[in-house]
């Protein structure tokens, strides 16, 4: 039967959510289920009748992983049944992961928010903020009223503080229109948005090299990562965390023949496919990129035609200022800022122009019209002298010969690249190895070639909204980044912030490290709303409740940031469950009652097509007949072709700005810096050991952590640690340990590891408050930053564990009646 | 003659539990159960590794793979032989089924199976949403199943959920009677393992370990030989954007 004539399948979905909905039936396991009652009459006829009962529609997962994989959902009888991954435009882009195709226990969770609520001890003018927290009450209330409250104080914070006081917060949780949405009645409010203070450390220290990252810096798109003869991974499990969906691409240039070369302190599932694993010491990856220059310059195995053509490697220095001679400094113009190498033939000073090759000495020291100046890479080449392999291999514990094999097959293999994660930047100075890496891909050439590679953040897509965040007459917002937060809630510095409207985030959980820390802080907001589809703990610890939609329970689009060069499609495979709303309708009636009548069009499907109108790669219909477009070309997928967005247009290795950090160190050149894993860090005898939380293959940050597929195989949250040191602390495998610093504890499993480096241990990130028998992750991290990168230095974090105290009460992993994550809450979304 | 079988390269097999996860949703299989298992090779938990850790960067021993282990279809199934209801059988087309009407949970065909393919619901299985999310027959509490090669989806010209589902492109389901399939070039080109080859039991899977194959990249290469199946609902994908739903 055709699917237009089946209008059955829209009447029985109806029925169903009227139904669930009125007997405000959980779905979870052993409560009694409508949606099971009005369809099981049909489960025999949909299996005989399976692809003609079955509607397949587009749509993308979008969580901030490396994947915004478009997936098919097959919905039968107003439910949805499977999902798989979509064909894509570009066929070598279909793909997704075990949690994109485990949405089905998403939006089906029993942690699913029902209805809008508010804190029972929460009213305007009397927050009562310490009412908040795990055992705070909530009552239901009508959307109309919910979103008065917010609207309301969101004028009253205005009026009192400025509109900077109220804070329009959004997590990383969803990469579809939302927050495009959210940003445009922010601009139009006034309010203040945040800025990152999260994984924005090594793309700084690689932008002051090359003018390019803030995050981790471009890379080629995945689908050329077949074409790289030495992928080195640095910090990261790339096979099992966020990449795994493009595994193939690098599956494939292994099969092809290229080396893969892992830095990881962990032997890891990407560990166990390399040619080559370096097991360093956490915090010595600086001092293993400079013996790797080190190694390159000893060998003389540089692109010396890439050097002369597209950096400052043959720039001269000032030996008096230390800053790059100028034609200006010469008998040039007074404006002629062009810098300045040596012929290598005329033995003349010439300009150096942006990604023009200039047959120029890459060495040696010159004077020019009584000027002493030195070249760049000879500054460099004195630098690294501290830094052999030798030398570097005593203090990061490896073996110089493996320093030295990794440093030549990228130098001599042809095009290759560095693939670090997230990871680096989570130690204190983790942008020195951004520095660091940049100038060695630069003495190897590998910048703007097939094969070559950056980031393990692949070269996506991102829609152009145009002016849409930005309406007319908007007084636009406010910015604050995430470590400046604290002041401004706590001294008011450098304004108050008052109001907060949070979603897709769930940051007091996971993001924000010190988590006791942020929930004093918040005790100076009067209203905290957050609008979520789960109950995650952040929205345990808000006034005002908004339940929001699932993904696949809205029509969107999703583009595709450091992913796949797509813009994808999400259809609406149902009507919202229970009383949850798109979050583009809870934003167009709060901005309805902010007195922005004509700032939404009221109609999803017209406000994605207007939204979508500024972005001329693709037709909208198209899109939504098709799932996903390819919008980006092959020429796109390579990065770094055109001249470097620095003063001279080209890579620059010596650094003449002087960037000085907050130890003093300047780093004109690349220095390593250590915080807490300095072994002789003064907290390193109390707390000997370094904890770490990385990401794992079962969640994205802390999405899916309440899904019931992924905790079949991942139930309980453990601490990873090497046999010696358990046993050094009386510890076997399996039993519960407390794991502890000056700021807080957590207990969980231990779980033996021969893999862990001994003195490294390793909690997964994402876990929920409540997945926890005690404490959280977040309890011993700490807000320090750099001054030249802040960011949270997730991993700058010593530790120690002891056996957990015989006092907690372990009984809901070891005597469960029922595992919680398939229950509904004690205080759910039914009250 | 069809004879179904699997071809998986354990050196592309990242255990990333896609396919793992992709086959309890398309079968239904219950929360507590699993039919597709994905085993470490190594270290006591999942993922680690055996051996130890190296000193001063070298002489590590650590080791680990990982296995995905279903039903091995096998041609002489010992589960076949100890039947005594006939409820398992041998398809004509290689894929091995139980009949559930017919299965008495007696569980010789547990014991009997070498690879540990096969769970029994003790209980009523559990899933979620309770009513299922998958394709396939019911399975009532006192039944033994297992992985069925997806017969239903094969039926209807798709591979099996795990295949579609690998992102490592580290499966390949295909007839091995038809020489040219791309299973059977695969299996012919690449030095390949039957899993306790000397029970003698004759498994349709086939373990590709030491050479890494290309995979079956989604742009084809030169081991391809059937024509790729296709994803979706042939009948009913929808074109109109949901506007027909």
């Amino acid at each position: 039967m055709p699917m237009s004539e089946q209008d059955g399948v829209g009447v029985s979905r109806r029925s169903v959510l009227l139904s669930a909905g009125a007997a405000a039936g959980m779905l979870g396991l052993g409560g009694h289920s409508a949606l099971q009652s009005l369809t099981r009459d049909e489960t025999d006829a949909a299996v005989e009748g399976l692809f003609d009962e079955t509607q397949v529609l587009n749509t993308a997962c979008a969580p901030n992983c490396r994947g915004k994989c478009p997936l098919n959902v097959h919905v039968r009888d107003g439910q949805i049944k499977f999902v798989e991954p979509q064909m894509t435009d570009d066929e070598r882009y279909r793909r997704g992961c075990l949690l994109g195709q485990s949405h089905v226990q998403r939006v089906y969770s029993p942690k699913r928010l029902k209805y809008p609520m508010v804190r029972a001890d929460w009213e305007p003018g009397a927050p009562n903020p310490g009412g908040r927290g795990e055992d705070a009450r909530f009552e239901q209330v009508s959307w109309d009223d919910a979103l008065q409250y917010v609207a309301d104080e969101m004028r009253r914070v205005r009026s009192e503080y400025g509109p900077e006081s109220v804070f329009f917060h959004t997590g990383s949780g969803d990469n579809g229109m939302g927050t495009t949405l959210f940003g445009r009645l922010a601009s139009m409010f006034g309010g203040t948005q945040q800025s990152w203070s999260i994984d924005s450390n090594v793309g700084v220290g690689f932008n002051r090299i090359t003018g390019h990252g803030f995050f981790l810096p471009p890379t080629n798109e995945s689908a050329d990562w077949v074409n790289a003869n030495t992928i080195i991974v640095w910090g990261s499990d790339l096979f099992k965390s966020q990449f795994q969906n493009d595994a193939s691409k690098v599956l494939d240039a292994i099969e092809s023949g290229a080396k893969l070369v892992v830095v990881d302190p962990v032997y890891t599932t990407t560990a166990s496919k390399a040619d080559l694993w370096l097991p360093i010491k956490p915090g010595k990856d600086t001092h293993l990129a400079l013996a790797m220059i080190h190694t390159v310059l000893a060998d003389g195995s540089y692109d010396d035609a890439f050097l002369r053509e597209r950096t400052t490697a043959g720039a001269l220095v000032r030996d008096d200022t230390d800053e790059m001679l100028r034609m200006r400094d010469l008998e040039g113009d007074a404006d002629d800022d062009r810098v300045v190498g040596i012929h290598a033939e005329t033995g003349e000073p010439v300009p150096l122009e942006p990604d023009t090759y200039a047959e120029i000495e890459l060495f040696g020291e010159y004077e020019v019209d009584g000027i002493r100046a030195t070249t760049g890479l000879s500054l460099l080449e004195d630098h690294v002298a501290d830094y052999s392999p030798e030398t570097v291999a005593s203090v990061a514990d490896l073996d110089p010969a493996d320093i030295k094999t990794a440093a030549r097959w990228l130098a001599t293999r042809g095009p290759g690249g560095i693939a670090p994660s997230y990871a680096l930047g989570r130690y204190k100075y983790g942008h020195v190895f951004g520095q660091t890496y940049a100038i060695l891909l630069a003495l190897t050439g590998d910048y703007g070639k097939s094969g070559t590679i950056h980031a393990q953040h692949p070269a996506g897509t991102t829609l152009n909204s145009g002016e849409y965040g930005s309406p007319d007459g908007a007084p636009g917002t406010q910015s604050l980044s995430m470590h400046e937060v604290p002041a401004a809630l706590e001294d008011g510095e450098p304004f108050p912030i008052k109001a907060i409207y949070g979603m897709e985030s769930n940051m007091l959980a996971n993001q924000f490290p010190n988590r006791q820390r942020w929930h004093d802080l918040l005790e100076n907001v009067d209203m905290f709303a957050m609008a979520d589809f789960h109950r995650t703990p952040t929205v345990q610890h808000a006034d005002i409740i908004l339940p929001a939609a699932h993904w696949f329970e809205r029509e969107d689009i999703t583009d595709a940031w450091g992913s796949h060069p797509h813009i994808s499609h999400r259809t609406k495979a149902h009507e919202p469950l229970w009383d949850a709303r798109d979050d583009y309708h809870i934003i167009a009636e709060l901005a309805d009652k902010l007195g922005y009548d004509d700032l939404f069009l009221d109609d999803k499907r017209a406000e994605l097509r207007k939204i979508a109108s500024n972005d001329d790669r693709f037709d909208f219909d198209e899109l939504r007949r098709k799932g996903n477009v390819r919008v980006e070309d092959e020429a796109a997928g390579i990065k770094y072709t055109d001249p470097f967005p620095t003063d001279t247009g080209r890579i620059e290795l010596y650094d003449e700005d002087h960037p000085v950090e907050d130890d003093g160190t300047v780093l004109d050149l690349p220095r390593p810096i250590e915080d807490r894993t300095a072994t002789d860090h003064d907290l390193a005898d109390e707390y000997p050991l370094l904890f770490m939380q990385k990401h794992s293959k079962w969640r994205i940050h802390s999405q899916w952590a309440d899904n019931a597929m992924v905790r079949k195989f991942n139930a309980e949250p453990t601490l990873d640690i090497h046999p010696s040191d358990a046993r050094e602390r009386g510890i076997d495998d399996g039993d519960y340990v407390r794991v502890y610093n000056d700021r807080g504890e957590v207990v969980v499993r231990a779980s033996y590891n021969e893999g862990m480096r001994p003195g490294l241990i390793n909690i997964d990130q994402g876990w929920w408050t409540d997945d926890y028998v005690h404490g959280s992750h977040q309890d011993l991290t700490h807000m320090e930053v750099n001054d030249l990168a802040p960011t949270f230095a997730f991993y700058d974090v010593r530790a120690d564990v002891e056996p957990a105290p015989e006092t907690i009460d372990t009984s809901k992993y070891t005597a469960p009646e029922s595992a919680d994550w398939l229950e509904g809450y004690p205080n759910g979304g039914d009250n | 003659m069809t004879d179904y079988g699997m071809v998986i390269d354990l050196e592309r097999c990242i255990g990333c539990n896609a396919c793992a996860v992709s086959c309890s949703q398309e079968n239904n299989v219950s929360l507590d159960k699993q039919w597709n298992r994905i085993l470490t090779e190594g270290g006591d938990a999942m993922d680690t590794p055996e051996g130890s850790y190296p000193e001063n960067g070298r002489d590590g021993t650590l080791s680990m793979n990982h296995l995905p282990l279903a039903c091995q279809h096998c041609d002489n199934a010992p589960c076949v032989k100890v039947c005594p209801v006939n409820a398992t059988y041998k398809r004509d087309d290689g894929i091995v089924e139980i009949d559930y009407d017919k299965c008495m949970g007696c569980r010789y065909c547990m014991s009997a199976c070498p690879y540990n393919a096969r769970v029994f619901n003790f209980d009523e299985p559990k899933t979620l949403p309770t009513d299922g999310t998958g394709n396939v027959e019911e399975r009532k509490q006192g039944v033994v199943e297992k992985c069925t090669f997806c017969s239903h989806r094969v039926e209807e010209d798709l591979d099996p959920a795990c295949t579609v589902a690998c992102p490592a492109d580290a499966r390949i389901f295909g007839d091995l009677d038809d020489e040219e399939s791309t299973a059977s070039r695969y299996v012919e080109k690449y030095e390949t393992e039957q899993l306790l080859d000397e029970l003698e039991t004759d498994p349709n899977t086939y373990y590709i370990r030491g050479e890494m194959s290309p995979g079956r990249t989604r742009s084809g290469n030169e081991l391809e030989g059937t024509e790729k199946k296709a994803v979706g609902n042939p009948n009913g994908v929808a074109t109109d954007g949901g506007d027909g739903q």
